[in-house]
C-alpha cells in the first residue's frame, strides 16, 4: 500500500542567521525517533501519523508540540516567545545626584587597599525607612562611570543606561535600604548596543535584587545567557563557537564574543579559538574579560616568552573590573595557579589587593557584581550616628545582623555562649564600629524579636577605637571625633588643633591616648544602656 | 554502595584512596571513571572550590588548607593522556557564601590536588579518540556542581542530600532521551542530564523552601552516561467535570493507528505504557463532548487533563 503523505509548515519567532544555524528544531515520530532536524523554519513532507515538535527559541527554551500530519492536508506549528513576567515589588526608583564625572573607575580593583572611599558618597535611607510599608522604598543611582548617561523609563522600575561616545568599561553604583551594589555594564558604543536596562525585582531589606540584562539588540548573547541558564550545555557551546568570532565587521558584538569566550573556556573548549581571543584582547582592551581569556590562553604556551607575556596581562587585567563575574573567576584562579613560577609574589601581592573585592563579588551573578550590606556601608559612612553616646544604634544595621546570627550561626547549632565571640571573630571590623552600646542592643533586639539568647556581656572584647582603627588620615577622622562632643575627645581635639603637625611619636601616643578615653565613654554608654 | 565501607575522610585517607583511584584510571579497560565528592564545602571563586576533610584544622596541619582537597585542580590534573577517557564529575558540597571565609581562604594554598600531568603534545581533547583506545588524549570530563556559586547544598537530616535526589531520580527517568545520532538506546546523555539536574534540583530545594543551583564546568561534549531498555512511563488523564465519567470512555491509538489493548477502564486513567506519540479518543454521550487529543508520552510521566464539558 502506498504511503499516504502531508506536510508541516513550522515558523520560529526570530530570524537571526547564526540563531537559526544553530538553535534546531527537531521532528520526532511516534516512537520518539528523529525523523528530521531542522535548522530554519521550513515546510516538510511527513508520512501521515502523529509527529512531536521541537525547538529551542532564543531565551533557551525548550518547546514540543505534537501535530497530527494527515494524508493531503498541511498542518502548521507556530512557535512564539511567552511574554517574560517581571516581579516587581519596589515602589520607586531616585535618579542620581551625579554629574557623570565621578572619579571611581576602577573601584576595588586598584592596588590600594580595601578603597572604600566610593561608598562614602552613599546616604542610606533614615533608621527605620524601609520598616515604613506604607512609605516608599526607594532605590538610588548613587555613581556612575563617566561618559554614562542614565534614565529612568515610564516604567518606574526600570533604569536604562546609555554609553555616549567611546566604549569604555560601564558601571554604576546603586543603593537601597537593603545595601550598595555595583554593576559591570555591558555596554559598546555600537548603536544597537549602547544601551542596557536594570529592572528592580525586589529591594526588600534584606537584597537588593536588581537585574541586568543585555540589551535585545545583543540576541546571540542573549540566546546564550538563556540556553546556559536552562542548562543545556550542547547547544550553548555551539552557539558560543559562533559567537566568539563576532568581533568584526557590521554584526560585531565584542561583548557576545567575550561572553562566548568565558563559557568555552569554563567547559575546557577554549583551546581551539585562540586566534579570535587574541584578537578580542588586542582589539578591544576595554573589556578585561578579553585579556584574561587571553592570559588563559597564553599560560598553556609552551613558549616561555608567551606564558610571560600572558602573566604580564593578567596583572594588567586584573587592575580593572571585568564586564562578565566569570571573568573574575577566572582571573582568581589563573593568579593562584599560574604555570611558572616567576612572579609569584606579584601574584601573590595581585590577589591579596583583590582580597576585598573577592569579599564582595557576587559570583552568581553573570555580569561583574559587588555588593554590600547595609551594615557596612553603615560602618563605612555613619559612623557618627553609630557611635555618638546618647544617640539610637541604627535599627536597621541592628536587625541585619541579628538575622545573621540567627541564620549562620544559631541555627546551625552553634553554643549560644559561644555565639557572640564566634560572630565577632568573623565579622571584626562590623563589630567595631557598633561598640558596646550596639552590641548590647543588638543582644536586647535578639531576645525580642527573635526569641534568641546569647547571654550576658561579660566576656565580650572590648571594641577598639573605630576612627583610629587602620585610619592612615587621621585628620579626617578628627573631624569625626570633634562631633562627638565628649570631654575626652575635645581634650584630644585640642591636643592634635594646637599641635598642627604631630611627629610619628607624637601621633602614636595621640591615638593611644584617645583610644583610652574612647573606651571609658564606651563603658559609660554601655553601663547606660544597661541601666536603662 | 552496597559492600563499600568507606573510611573516615580524612586527609590521609584520601590521598591514599586518591593514589588508588589514579592508579585505576590507568588500568581499567572500561576506560569511564565516576567521581563523586560530598562534604562540607567553601568556594573561592566561580571556578574553585575547596572540600573540608575530616581532620581539617587538625594541630598537626602544617597549613590552614593542608585538610582539604581541592577539587578543580584534581580534575584538572585528571585531563591528560594516560587516563580514563570519559569521567563525570559530581560536586555534592556548598560553595559557601560568607565572604568573610571565602576572602580568608583566597591567598590560601596547600589542599590536597594532584600533580598537573606534564605536556606530551596529546593533551588536547580529540574527538577522534574511541572510548578504549589507551595513551590517547581525554574526551570528556564534566563537573556538575551540585550548587551555585556562593550557594548552600541542601540537605534534610538522614535523608538523601537535594541533589543526590535530583541526580538518581534523573538517571532513572527524568533525562532518558530516546534514540539518537550518538546512541541507538534509550539512554541518559551528558547534556540531558545537565538539562534535566537543573530543573529538578532547583524544583526539589523549592520544595523545601530552599535555592539551590546547579553549575556545570569541566570538559564537555556529548557522552552517554547511562544507556537502558525504553522505559515505561506513568500516564494519568484526569476528566473534566468528573461528573462526566459515568458517559464517557476513552481508547489511546499509538500513531493515531494501533489501539492500546488493556488499558484499564474509570477515571482517572492511570496507566504505564511505551513511551510514543498516541492519540487519546475520549467518546461521550450528551450533554458532554467527544474529544480527541494527541498525547506525547515520554520519561518520566505525563499527566494531562480533558475536559468534555
Amino acid at each position: 500500500m502506498a504511503i499516504r503523505h502531508g506536510t508541516l509548515e513550522i515558523f520560529m519567532p526570530f530570524d537571526s542567521p547564526v540563531l537559526s544555524r544553530i538553535l534546531p528544531i527537531e521532528i520526532r515520530d511516534q516512537r520518539h525517533a528523529i525523523v528530521a532536524t531542522l535548522r530554519t523554519e521550513r515546510v516538510i513532507r511527513l508520512p501521515e501519523g502523529l509527529y512531536s515538535i521541537s525547538a529551542v527559541l532564543d531565551n533557551g527554551e525548550r518547546v514540543t508540540k505534537p501535530v497530527q500530519v494527515r494524508h493531503r492536508e498541511s498542518a502548521c506549528v507556530h512557535f512564539q516567545l511567552e511574554n517574560p513576567v517581571v516581579e516587581r515589588q519596589c515602589t520607586s526608583l531616585v535618579l542620581p545626584s551625579y554629574d557623570g564625572t565621578h572619579p571611581f573607575v576602577s573601584m576595588l580593583f586598584t592596588d590600594q587597599p580595601a578603597d572604600a572611599s566610593i561608598l562614602s558618597d552613599l546616604v542610606l535611607p533614615p533608621p527605620g525607612a524601609s520598616a515604613d510599608r506604607a512609605g516608599p522604598r526607594r532605590l538610588w543611582v548613587a555613581a556612575a562611570s563617566p561618559g554614562l548617561s542614565i534614565s529612568q523609563s515610564d516604567d518606574e522600575h526600570m533604569i536604562h543606561a546609555r554609553l555616549e561616545g567611546d566604549s569604555r568599561a560601564c558601571w554604576l553604583l546603586v543603593a537601597s535600604s537593603a545595601g550598595a551594589s555595583y554593576r559591570a555594564l555591558p555596554l559598546s558604543s555600537d548603536p544597537a548596543c549602547a544601551e542596557c536596562t536594570l529592572v528592580v525585582r525586589s529591594d526588600s531589606s534584606e537584597r537588593l535584587d536588581v537585574e541586568l540584562a543585555l540589551a535585545p539588540e545583543r540576541r546571540v548573547g542573549r540566546a546564550l545567557h538563556g540556553l546556559i541558564e536552562t542548562g543545556k550545555v550542547g547547544l550553548a557551546v555551539d552557539l558560543a563557537r559562533h559567537a566568539i568570532k563576532l568581533i568584526e565587521g557590521e554584526h560585531a558584538d565584542p561583548i557576545s564574543a567575550a561572553y562566548s569566550g568565558l563559557l568555552l573556556q569554563r567547559l575546557g573548549l577554549l583551546e581551539d579559538h585562540a586566534r579570535p581571543v587574541e584578537n578580542l584582547a588586542r582589539d578591544f582592551p576595554w573589556i578585561q574579560d578579553g585579556r584574561i581569556l587571553h592570559a588563559a590562553v597564553l599560560s598553556r604556551s609552551r613558549r616561555p616568552a608567551q606564558v610571560r607575556r600572558g602573566h604580564q596581562l593578567l596583572l594588567e587585567a586584573t587592575r580593572s573590573s571585568p564586564i562578565f563575574a566569570d571573568a573574575f573567576s577566572l582571573a582568581l584562579a589563573l593568579l593562584r595557579r599560574w604555570p611558572d613560577e616567576a612572579g609569584e609574589a606579584e601574584r601573590q601581592a595581585r590577589l591579596e589587593a583583590l582580597t576585598s573585592a573577592i569579599a564582595h563579588f557576587d559570583f552568581t551573578s553573570t555580569f561583574a557584581t559587588m555588593e554590600w550590606p547595609s551594615a557596612e556601608i553603615a560602618a563605612t559612612t555613619a559612623m557618627t550616628a553609630l557611635h555618638d553616646p546618647g544617640s539610637a544604634p541604627h535599627h536597621e544595621v541592628l536587625r541585619w545582623l541579628a538575622r545573621l546570627i540567627v541564620t549562620r550561626y544559631v541555627s546551625h547549632g552553634a553554643p549560644p555562649d559561644q555565639v557572640l565571640e564566634q560572630f565577632a571573630a568573623d565579622n571584626r571590623a562590623v563589630v567595631d564600629q557598633l561598640g558596646l552600646s550596639g552590641v548590647a542592643a543588638l543582644l536586647q533586639l535578639l531576645r525580642a524579636e527573635h526569641d534568641v539568647d546569647l547571654g550576658a556581656l561579660t566576656a565580650w572584647p572590648l571594641a577598639p577605637d573605630p576612627y583610629l582603627l587602620g585610619a592612615p588620615d587621621l585628620g579626617g577622622h578628627v573631624e569625626a571625633i570633634r562631633k562627638d562632643g565628649t570631654a575626652a575627645g575635645d581634650a584630644l581635639v585640642d591636643r592634635f588643633d594646637s599641635a598642627g603637625q604631630l611627629s610619628p611619636a607624637e601621633e602614636a601616643r595621640w591615638r593611644s591616648d584617645y583610644r583610652e578615653a574612647f573606651e571609658e565613654s564606651y563603658r559609660e554608654g554601655f553601663e547606660e544602656h544597661l541601666s536603662n | 554502595l552496597r559492600g563499600i565501607h568507606p573510611r573516615p575522610a580524612t586527609r590521609a585517607n584520601v590521598l591514599e584512596a586518591l593514589r588508588e583511584f589514579v592508579d585505576d584510571c590507568k588500568r581499567n579497560p572500561d576506560d569511564v571513571a565516576f567521581v563523586y565528592i560530598a562534604g562540607h564545602g567553601v568556594q573561592l571563586t566561580g571556578h574553585d572550590a575547596i572540600v573540608l576533610l575530616s581532620d581539617v584544622g587538625s594541630p598537626r596541619h602544617l597549613t590552614v588548607l593542608e585538610g582539604t582537597i581541592n577539587v578543580t585542580t584534581c580534575h584538572s590534573a585528571m585531563s591528560h593522556a594516560d587516563t580514563a577517557s570519559t569521567q563525570f564529575w559530581f560536586v555534592d558540597a556548598c560553595r559557601d557564601d560568607r565572604s568573610d571565609i571565602v576572602a580568608k581562604f583566597a591567598s590560601l594554598k596547600g589542599g590536597i590536588t594532584v600533580d598537573l600531568p606534564v605536556r606530551d603534545g596529546r593533551d588536547r581533547p580529540d574527538p577522534a579518540r574511541r572510548a578504549g583506545d589507551r595513551k590517547g588524549p581525554m574526551m570528556v570530563s564534566p563537573i556538575f556542581l551540585a550548587t551555585s556559586s556562593q550557594e548552600a547544598a541542601w540537605a534534610n537530616e538522614r535523608e538523601r542530600s537535594v541533589f543526590c535526589q535530583a541526580l538518581l531520580e534523573s538517571l532513572r527517568q527524568g533525562a532518558v532521551v530516546a534514540p539518537d545520532g550518538s546512541c541507538p538506546d534509550w539512554h541518559v546523555s551528558t547534556y540531558s542530564l545537565a538539562e534535566r539536574l537543573k530543573l529538578r534540583v532547583q524544583e526539589i530545594a523549592r520544595a523545601y523552601g530552599k535555592k539551590q543551583h546547579v553549575e556545570t564546568n569541566g570538559c564537555w561534549g556529548n557522552a552517554v552516561v547511562h544507556r537502558m531498555p525504553p522505559p515505561l512511563v506513568r500516564l494519568k488523564v484526569n476528566l473534566l467535570p468528573s461528573t462526566a465519567a459515568p458517559f464517557t470512555s476513552a481508547a489511546l491509538l499509538l500513531n493515531a493507528k494501533t489501539p492500546v489493548r488493556r488499558i484499564p477502564k474509570g477515571w482517572p486513567l492511570v496507566t504505564e505504557i511505551d513511551p510514543g506519540m498516541y492519540l487519546l479518543t475520549v467518546t461521550a454521550k450528551h450533554p458532554f463532548n467527544s474529544v480527541n487529543d494527541i498525547l506525547d508520552v515520554k520519561p518520566p510521566a505525563l499527566d494531562r487533563d480533558v475536559e468534555v464539558g
